[in-house]
């Protein structure tokens, strides 16, 4: 069974409609990337499949739980990063931890959850100090932390590495492969072509809400003859501003 | 450059949902005075009384025309009981004024004169003793004509001219306040003593739920524009939990600022209200059980409050836009307020009783003054409304949680409209 199963997800907002029929799934163990240009539909598709926002049309199956039937069950398999995260400026980073284990498992879970997220998060004792004291970098890496730490059966992350410095983003791209196993898998987004090609198992290019070509990355790049995403992303795109309509907007 | 700026300034702030706020508040206002019922029309009526004057003579005939001209007159005979059933009838009956025989026997021979008053007192809004004012002060004008006639007369026979004349009478008054009697005290001394009631209870109230609801809509806010929002409803908790967290938090920030506020306002009252007035001696008191009915009182308009709060609070983009929503709140919690301040709820025409009612925030607004008098029945009635209310409302948020709503936003989707 695939942990993840989008069939003929379609989702407008008000006349816009910024995903129009996407098809893909997720096995266990797989890490799987959506990348894409800006207004591409990426977001809108995690927010769907996070449960948050409702589909128009198709099916989303997380787990064997619909989204739009279950979604409880569904947030219970979860865990969603979402794209410019922020967190309650007044906890401590240690205290965040706490309050997000709090939804999850039981007492003797949720402290080993929040000790893995100390780890994760890689702050040393600035986990004390309040978030409004962090930089931009250390607040990403505390809500990856906190994505990561519930051992969620499906992470969904909205470019996990934005914002993180070089170093920072190669940890970061690290404890997202070490967190994948057999039983558990991870949909990200991303604008960085290195990162999918390193981390992804299997990738898919949306544009203009739909998805105009997928598979993984040694796929691509022989199909493609590149020797890199970068390369094929920017081919695909020159055929598809030929072919599609003109002037998305941004939000 | 500057306009460049003003400009900018202008449009974030004038968006559609402020101005919507400013157009709501206005017409709450504009209503609000004649709500408050037309107060200056009543300081010129004429107090209705009923009068039984035993005495007879020249000087209860004076007296007598001197009461026709100043008031209307409800009863004018010889039966104490006939008066004053007449005067409770007549639902503008302010007193029953009683001259025994023998008044002008004892003015003349030096003696104060005893006037007998049994006040009705109606409510103890500012505005329900605007009567029994008026109608002191024509006491005050009976006395001159009193003092007149005995001048008048000591000069025809040559009487004696004591000092007493300037001062001549001595009135002993009692007051019915809904069923309860009270001895030796006017309406408006009694409203002094219950002013605390009056004024202290519907401006705690208030306050009590503007902190708590703007802190529920800020709480929102802050959501969004921290962009912690959409994080928090991915946690696998049932919406409503996520909903009451939010309601039961700012509840109890919003109570304890609440009792911080009540004993610095206790003192406040303490320090310029005569201490002369027991209100145990007059059966106005209340017992621990009445003061736990107040808290609960209190407890569910708060609640309705903040779902409101949190209603408006699904609107806000962020903490700015939070600011302005809470004047909603406030305007509502404002007519009880005024409302209460200058009536009773039994004063007021039925419309008025109507809005009162419908209001959850008039309830513990009044609960005191209602507990005074024993009517638990509108005190438990309003418990029971407003947590009825808060019910539905909090349905509704629950609904509207399970929407896109709060990630999209609904301005956004009326601008497409
Ligand atoms: N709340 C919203 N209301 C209306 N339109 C929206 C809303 N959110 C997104 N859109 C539109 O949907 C389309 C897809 O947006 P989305 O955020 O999913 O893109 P994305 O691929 O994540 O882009 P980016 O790489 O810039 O993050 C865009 O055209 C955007 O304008
Ligand atoms: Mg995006």
């Amino acid at each position: 069974m695939h942990l993840l199963e989008v069939s003929g997800l379609t989702k407008s907002y008000g006349k816009t409609t910024a995903v129009k029929s996407i098809d893909f799934h997720i096995p266990a163990g797989e890490i799987f990337g959506l990348i894409g240009p800006n207004g591409a539909g990426k977001t809108t598709t995690l927010r769907v499949i996070s449960t948050l926002l409702s589909q128009s049309g198709g099916t989303v199956t997380v787990c064997g739980h619909r989204v739009d039937k279950e979604p409880h069950e569904v947030r219970k398999a979860i865990s969603y990063l979402p794209e410019e995260a922020g967190v309650y400026k007044n906890l401590r980073g240690l205290e965040y931890l706490e309050f997000i284990a709090g939804f999850h498992g039981t007492r003797s879970e949720r402290a080993k959850m929040v000790e893995d997220g100390i780890s994760i998060a890689g702050l040393g004792d600035r986990i004390r100090d309040k978030v409004s004291t962090y930089s931009k970098g250390m607040t990403r890496r505390l809500v990856i932390a906190r994505a990561l730490m519930t051992r969620p059966s499906l992470a969904i992350l909205d470019e996990p590495t934005s914002g993180l410095d070089v170093v920072n983003a190669h940890e970061v791209r690290n404890i997202i492969k070490r967190s994948v196993s057999e039983e558990r898998a991870v949909l990200l987004s991303s604008h960085n072509m290195l990162e999918v090609d390193y981390l992804c198992d299997r990738i898919a290019l949306v544009a203009s809400g739909r998805i105009v070509e997928a598979g993984t990355p040694g796929g691509l790049k022989e199909k493609y003859g590149c020797t890199n995403i970068e390369e094929i992303f920017m081919r695909i795109m020159e055929t598809e501003s030929h072919a599609d309509e003109p002037g998305q907007k941004r939000d | 450059m500057l306009m460049n700026l003003v400009k900018k300034e202008i449009k974030e702030l004038l968006t559609p949902s402020t101005v919507a706020v400013i157009v709501v508040i206005t017409i709450l206002f504009g209503s609000m005075g004649k709500l408050i019922g037309a107060a200056k029309d009543e300081a010129k009526k004429k107090p209705s009384i009923a009068v039984v004057i035993r005495d007879k003579g020249p000087l209860a005939d004076r007296m007598r025309a001197f009461l026709r001209l100043k008031t209307i007159l409800v009863y004018d005979g010889d039966s104490r009981e006939k008066g004053f059933a007449a005067l409770k009838k007549n639902d503008k009956g302010v007193a029953l004024l009683i001259i025994e025989p023998g008044f002008e026997q004892a003015l003349r021979e030096g003696r104060p004169g005893l006037v007998h008053v049994e006040w009705i007192m109606r409510g103890a809004g500012l505005m329900d003793t605007i009567s029994s004012g008026i109608l002191e002060k024509t006491f005050q004008d009976l006395n001159k004509v009193i003092s007149a006639h005995l001048l008048d007369s000591a000069r025809a026979h040559g009487g004696i001219i004591s000092a007493h004349v300037l001062n001549p009478t001595v009135k002993i008054e009692n007051t019915t306040y809904k069923k309860k009697r009270i001895p030796a005290l006017s309406p408006n001394k009694i409203a002094q003593v219950l002013v605390s009631q009056s004024i202290a209870i519907p401006v705690a109230v208030m306050l009590i739920i503007m902190l708590g609801g703007s802190m529920v809509i800020t709480s929102m806010g802050l959501e969004k524009e921290n962009k912690t929002l959409e994080t928090l409803l991915t946690m696998p908790v049932p919406r409503s939990t996520i909903v009451l967290g939010k309601i039961m938090g700012s509840a109890a920030v919003g109570l304890f600022m609440a009792a911080f506020y009540m004993v610095g306002f206790k003192f406040y009252i303490n320090s310029f209200e005569a201490g002369t007035v027991d209100l145990a001696m007059l059966g106005l008191d209340l017992t621990i059980f009445d003061y736990v009915l107040v808290g609960v009182s209190l407890f569910s308009s708060l609640l309705f409050g903040l779902s409101i709060a949190m209603l408006l609070g699904i609107m806000a983009k962020d903490y700015k836009s939070a600011q302005v929503l809470t004047y909603p709140i406030m305007g509502l919690a404002m007519i009880p307020m005024f409302l209460t301040m200058y009536r009773d709820f039994d004063t007021v025409a039925p419309a008025v009783k109507a809005v009162l009612f419908i209001i959850p925030f008039s309830h513990p607004m009044m609960a005191m003054r209602h507990l005074t008098l024993d009517n638990y029945l509108l005190v438990t009635l309003g418990i029971g409304y407003s947590l009825a209310v808060t019910a539905v409302l909090i349905a509704v948020i629950v609904k509207i949680f399970k929407t896109d709503k709060l990630i999209t936003g609904i301005m956004r989707v009326n601008r497409r409209a």
